[in-house]
């Protein structure tokens, strides 16, 4: 048997319902065995995931609102808080350094964010993960008017794998 | 027949995949099913989405069967169409037999 991809897998595995976890995996690995292109496996995977995700927007939308706004705030307070800090113990820094800060204590705040997200949204959370990135990047957008692209960009690239992160702790600490 | 009850295009679709299937109806022939008979590209969250909500109105039922090398050691689940679900799927075809009644010269058109 030809293995797929263990990452792909690994996240199927944490974000799908009880019910679903040996019969969609079992699909996916026997059509990989005709397949065998990562790739494929690896969009098999996402699409899944995102059909979960609307399907859980559509079943509880209210709960998915406020997971994602309380995951939004969360996140954007904890990157607030870090700058201040941040500030305050070293002063004025390079645009190297702020970048740097931005990436690392980002992703980070976006952990912390996702995993908020992930405990409030019902099931494995993935509606409030999946509409926590949605609106992490529509609020990206609507700042580039005030912020600099980098700047944005920087945000951008911390956040969404962080919020992904945060998710996956709470699906897997839900699990066990 | 209440509202409720009517299957919409996706539904109707699975339904006739797993009744063209007969006993070999499970994810991965039912998604090739689709896609095979319609073009349409199915990803397999969508279709086992669509199996439960079918399962949870009683039309369809579902059995695990034991896992196998190929998948990983991981089972089959079967699907079979419930009388309910043949009735419902009749009705659908039915009401959209109905709509195009008298519409033969407009689609010749068209």
């Amino acid at each position: 048997m030809i293995k797929p991809p263990l990452a792909a897998l690994s996240l199927l595995y944490v974000f799908l319902p009880e019910q679903e976890r040996e019969t969609i995996p079992g699909d996916l690995i026997e059509e990989f065995q005709l397949q065998q292109s990562p790739s494929w496996f690896w969009r098999q995977v996402l699409l899944s995931l995102g059909d979960l995700a609307w399907l859980g927007m559509k079943r509880s939308p209210g709960r998915t609102i406020l997971a994602m706004l309380a995951g939004y705030l969360a996140m954007a307070s904890a990157v607030m808080a870090t700058f201040k800090v941040w500030g305050l113990l070293h002063g004025p820094q390079s645009m190297l350094a702020m970048i740097l800060v931005e990436l690392i204590g980002g992703f980070f705040c976006a952990t912390l964010g996702g995993y908020l997200a992930a405990r409030i949204s019902r099931g494995s959370g993935i509606n409030g993960i999946i509409g926590l990135c949605l609106f992490s990047v529509v609020m990206g957008v609507v700042s580039l008017a005030t912020e600099p692209l980098w700047n944005e960009v920087a945000i951008m690239c911390a956040f969404v794998p962080g919020v992904l992160l945060g998710g996956y702790l709470r699906a897997r600490q839900a699990r066990s | 027949m209440a509202k409720g009850d009517y299957l919409g295009e996706f539904e109707q679709i699975v339904l006739l995949a797993v009744l063209r299937l007969k006993d070999n109806a499970y994810g991965v022939p039912i998604r090739q099913e689709i896609e095979d008979r319609t073009g349409r590209s199915a990803a397999i969250g969508a279709v086992y989405a669509t199996l439960d909500r079918l399962e949870g109105k009683g039309y369809i039922s579902s059995h695990v069967a034991d896992p196998t090398a190929e998948r990983g050691g991981r089972a089959k689940r079967f699907f079979q169409l419930r009388p309910e679900g043949l009735l419902a799927l009749k009705n659908s075809q039915q009401a959209v037999r109905q709509m195009m009644k008298g519409l033969k010269t407009v689609w010749s058109y068209s």
